[in-house]
């Protein structure tokens, strides 16, 4: 821009000086000439008048004029001249100013000369007498006195045009200068020409609302990043030439991946035949599920194709832990074969005791037998199909949930009560050490949490042992504990005692009785109440187990 | 014109990862076809070869597109250079397991395999294939030279091995066409280990510039 303005000035100066000196040559010299003209013409006036009083005496002494005089006789033979001999000059009577100096009075000529640098400009005038007498003077022509000036014009132009120069670079610069200094991050704060502010605040418009779209898209990136980076989930978003776009961090955990391998191909992430399979078919525009195992653990692949406005444009897949689902599932198979197997045990008896006694092949005095055979039965099944739908209460949290101050000894010394004739059988003693302690809780589920311990405690005793249970508040947590002097669990059977249908020793189920959802029983309705279970349990000495509430 | 070049190197690599990952799969299954006794796998390794054969043919004209159109230089003709060598071993890794299977579908599913220490080569060249591959995809050129490195490993399985087959057949000569099958499994193991190093060489110069059978005139 200042380049430009500065070119600009450059020329329009240089036009003007040049026409300028120009025209002002051009003036001056049609001024000049025609003052030089009228000059000659009052001189040949006053030469005639000089002429017509002294005669040639007079032409004698006019020496000092600058102009050629001619005098010319009537019959065009010349009578004097001022710079050549008259005797040796042709006749003038032919030439043009003569002979309209003859004929009207006066005429006027201007010849160049043979170079064409100097022009002469004739002036005749006929005296009283019939002679003529002609004046002449010689000037240069334009050319010639262009020509003439043509240096020092020269001099004069390049001074001014180095002068321009100067001036024009200044002023272009001083011209622009305020415009570069425009901030244009705030262009609206500049005090420039008022010309280019509508230029600015446009700027400044542009500036605002890109500023905006930049923080909005910033905002989206960063929401994204931060609710996809706090996905448990892994997920990674693969373009079309399965180059990673994004992978959020459980992903990088998942593949022990970093974000350097943002933009290889995802195959560097898992060369599993599965997962490949899963992100082609997602390239390809298909949906696709299925499982990765990755070490130990087991994950389900969603892969969805990202589809533009006619082509897949990249895939998502979308990876998740489902080694607990799994595990989950396992459980719940178990779960059901075992229900399927405890309930069939005693089911299977009954209808062979029945059996039997329909068809006649039992003694009178045996029917008893077998019919309390057969009681006992239903009532083992009646007790296990009462703990399962215990458990599945509490599963369902289904159970009357409302909740009471319970008071821990009253109730422990109330189970006790109940349990001691099925301690007695056993010459089992039960100690009681309860201190008052109080909880916010389900009383019917408490209940059978006690009774279920107490019943293992028993149950589990050696004949003739001991089952100390005691309620306490210890660190500020009220405690229920039983103890016992039984034949304990193994170490490594601790963790599984709270599973459904688990027992230490299955073959000892039957004469011991029990269905094997006692403890997971306990385990649940500790869950209800947030407390905690605590088991110590050494083989052949006791189980001590103590739900802090 | 240079970024259709990278995204077609770029290509290249991705390409090689699948046949990698399809050597694996051909090996792992044609190793537990043969362990497991497992006939279903036998169909799906010849499958995996005739893919692993595929991807050759498609690596093959890729690269020797790049070869001619782009004329690459330095690291990129190198990448290249070593790709069309990696394939070929990719391409006898899928036939030799393909072989395995084969001969497994007339091994008598009861055999003392476990007994001699095939598994232990089996597993170890499956290691050895995963590992090359692995390096490949990771650039990893700590892992390629370990590959290098282990198949000693494999040899010395293979030696143990065949000294095993050699007392089987001297006890059980009526057993002895089982033995030999045994033998040639063990020996495709051997080869599988083999091409698994070169591979391990090819990613080694790729990345460093220097093969280990020219060293010093690269």
């Amino acid at each position: 821009m200042t380049k430009r303005i500065f070119r600009g000035m450059l020329i329009v100066c240089a036009v003007v000086l040049i026409a300028s000196v120009a025209m002002i040559e051009g003036i001056l010299y049609d001024y000049f000439s025609r003052k030089s003209v009228q000059e000659l013409h009052y001189e040949a006036a006053y030469i005639a008048a000089g002429i017509e009083t002294s005669g040639e005496a007079y032409l004698e002494n006019l020496t000092q004029s600058e102009s050629r005089i001619t005098w010319i006789d009537t019959d065009g033979s010349v009578l004097y001249d001022s710079e050549k001999d008259a005797a040796q000059m042709e006749n003038h009577a032919q030439r043009e100013e003569v002979r309209s100096a003859f004929e009207t009075g006066t005429g006027e000529v201007t010849r160049l000369s043979s170079t064409m640098a100097e022009a002469t400009t004739y002036y005749a005038i006929r005296l009283d007498d019939g002679t003529v007498l002609r004046v002449s003077f010689t000037s240069y022509t334009l050319v010639t006195l262009i020509l003439a000036v043509l240096q020092p014009m020269i001099i004069v132009l390049v001074i001014s045009l180095i002068l321009a120069f100067i001036l024009a670079s200044r002023i272009s610069k001083s011209i622009v200068e305020p415009i570069n200094r425009v901030d244009l991050q705030n262009p609206e704060e500049a005090e420039v020409y008022e010309e280019i502010t509508p230029l600015l605040s446009r700027i400044a418009r542009q500036n605002r609302e890109i500023n905006r779209q930049m923080d909005e898209l910033e905002t989206n990136r960063r929401e994204f990043e931060e609710i996809t980076g706090n996905m448990k989930e892994a997920l990674v978003i693969v373009d079309h030439e399965t180059h990673i776009l994004s992978c959020n961090k459980s992903a990088h955990k998942l593949f022990g991946s970093s974000e350097n391998d943002i933009g290889k191909s995802v195959f560097t992430l898992s060369r599993n035949e599965h997962f490949m399979q899963c992100v082609e078919s997602a390239l390809r525009g298909e949906n696709c599920e299925n499982t990765l195992m990755l070490g130990d653990r087991v994950y389900q692949i969603i892969a969805s194709p990202v589809t533009g406005v006619q082509e897949t444009m990249g895939a998502m897949l979308l990876l998740f832990d489902v080694t607990e689902q799994q595990s989950r599932d396992q459980l719940r198979r178990e779960f059901t074969a075992n229900v399927s197997h405890e309930l069939k045990t005693p089911l299977t008896s009954i209808s062979g005791f029945a059996e039997i006694i329909s068809k006649g092949y039992v003694k009178a005095e045996d029917v008893p037998r077998f019919a309390d055979n057969i009681y006992k039965e239903s009532q083992r099944l009646i007790t296990l199909v009462e703990d399962i739908i215990r458990l599945s209460r509490l599963d369902e949290n289904a159970v009357n949930l409302e909740r009471e101050n319970i008071a821990l000894a009253d109730m422990a010394e109330h189970v006790v009560s109940r349990m001691q004739s099925t301690a007695a059988k056993r010459s089992i003693e039960i100690e009681t050490n309860l201190q008052p302690a109080f909880v916010e809780g389900v009383p019917q589920v408490m209940d059978e949490m006690m009774f279920n311990l107490i019943d293992n405690a028993i149950k589990y005793n050696k004949e003739g042992g001991k089952v100390t249970v005691t309620v306490d508040v210890e660190d500020g947590h009220p405690v229920f504990r039983v103890q016992d002097t039984g034949i304990g669990i193994p170490a490594g059977e601790q963790e599984r005692v709270f599973e459904r249908f688990y027992r230490v020793n299955k073959s000892h189920s039957k004469t011991i009785g029990g269905t094997g959802l006692g403890l997971s029983i306990v385990k649940h309705g500790a869950l209800l109440h947030h407390a905690r279970i605590e088991l110590n349990s050494e083989l052949n000495v006791g189980t001590t187990i103590s739900i802090i509430f | 014109m240079r970024n259709r070049f990278d995204s077609q190197l770029e290509q290249l690599n991705t390409e090689l990862i699948k046949m990698g990952a399809l050597c694996e799969e051909a090996i792992s299954a044609a190793a537990k076809a043969f362990l497991d006794s497992d006939r279903t796998l036998v169909e799906k390794v010849r499958r995996v070869d005739h893919e692993i054969d595929q991807a050759e043919h498609d690596i093959e004209t890729l690269c020797i597109k790049l070869l001619l159109r782009q004329q690459p230089v330095a690291t990129d003709l190198r990448v290249i250079s070593s790709a069309l060598k990696m394939i070929s071993d990719m391409e006898r890794i899928g036939d030799q397991a393909s072989d395995i299977a084969e001969i497994t579908r007339f091994l008598p599913a009861e055999s003392s395999k476990s007994a001699s220490h095939i598994g232990d080569m089996a597993r170890a060249t499956i290691n050895m294939v995963t590992d090359s591959v692995e390096s490949f995809v990771k650039k990893d050129l700590d892992l390629a030279r370990q590959v290098i490195v282990n198949d000693n490993k494999v040899d010395d399985l293979f030696l143990q091995v065949r000294q095993e087959l050699i007392a089987g057949i001297q006890t059980q000569g009526d057993k002895g066409a089982y033995w030999v099958d045994l033998l040639m499994i063990a020996k495709y193991m051997e080869r599988i280990g083999d091409h698994a190093v070169n591979i391990a060489e090819w990613v080694e110069y790729s990345i460093t510039g220097i093969h280990k059978n020219n060293e010093g005139q690269l």
